[in-house]
């Protein structure tokens, strides 16, 4: 295996590790996610009862899609897709001054609003990262490659 | 191929959305649909601790025990005590201000309290402590504020 590989290996890794475990963790408990998701004030309560049964999975849904490569680009725009939902969910409370956890990682809490800004920021610079990394050995770059008309 | 990227992203929020119904019909900690039904967030002793100055704390319990070793500048309010106590919670209580409401270790009269809190007095900001009072401690002199 060569270094772009190994590099694209662990960065799925790490993607993997980090969602399927904020997925199991808020699938095992979807009684405290529903609250957690009640806290933000952005959705009715019967929403969030079908927001946090829903999620969690689609979470480790996206986690297991990025080991199935016809599947690949649809889990990692999943994922994106999730997470620019959630920065804007925790933009949106740290703006009108909630004081709240995040319930990134379900009833193990994981700290306050700034952190988990941060944190999910560097998710998705994560996974736009593997979407740079795969594109070349995944034919899904859009450059012509040398020597190819 | 971005044809195929889009059947196979419909694929994800189908394949997710199996074990999601399967969790709403089997799950013992399925959310209630209904938020009367659904009861009030519990909080752990280390959140409330690093909230402590914004927050007004229910006494769920009956007169012995509050007496006994109530969370200091407590409510007392529970079923059988509502009316006269319900006065000074709402002179007390501000918006923005947390209330946390706490009874013993195994009961259910914090979760009733709060939920007709929640109904008559219309505060979203109302949770349950864990583990009631044994689980609060009073911080140190030094880290009281």
């Amino acid at each position: 295996m060569n270094t772009g590989r190994w590099r694209d290996w662990l960065l799925r890794a790490v993607v993997t590790a980090v969602f399927a475990g904020a997925g199991a963790l808020k699938a095992w408990d979807p009684a405290e996610f529903a609250f957690a998701i009640d806290r933000y004030r952005l959705v009715p309560w019967s929403a969030a009862a079908g927001l946090a049964l829903y999620l969690p999975w689609l979470e480790l849904a996206g986690a297991l899609g990025l080991w199935f490569r016809p599947a690949r680009g649809a889990a990692r725009g999943l994922l994106m897709g999730l997470t620019g939902i959630f920065l804007v969910a925790l933009a949106s409370a740290w703006g009108r001054g909630l004081d709240i956890d995040c319930g990134c990682f379900g009833a193990a809490g994981a700290g306050d609003l700034g952190l988990a800004l941060v944190r999910a920021s560097g998710m998705l610079a994560l996974l736009w990262l593997l979407g740079r990394a795969e594109a070349p050995v995944s034919g899904l770059s859009l450059r012509p490659t040398p020597g190819h008309r | 191929m971005r044809r195929a990227s889009i059947r196979s992203f419909f694929w994800l929020l189908l394949l997710a959305a199996g074990p999601a119904l399967l969790a709403a019909w089997l799950h013992p900690r399925a959310p209630a649909w209904n938020r009367e039904r659904a009861g009030v967030a519990e909080v752990t002793a280390e959140w409330v601790r690093a909230r402590r100055a914004a927050v007004l704390w229910v006494d769920a319990r009956g007169e012995a025990a509050f007496r006994r070793d109530g969370i200091p500048g407590a409510v007392h309010l529970n079923e059988e005590r509502w009316d006269e106590p319900m006065g000074e919670f709402l002179a007390r209580w501000q918006p923005g201000r947390l209330v946390v409401v706490y009874c013993d270790e195994q009961c259910a009269s914090s979760q009733d309290v709060a939920r007709r809190l929640r109904r008559e007095a219309r505060i979203d900001d109302i949770y349950v402590l864990r583990g009631g009072r044994p689980a609060w401690r009073e911080p140190p002199e030094g880290e009281r504020r």
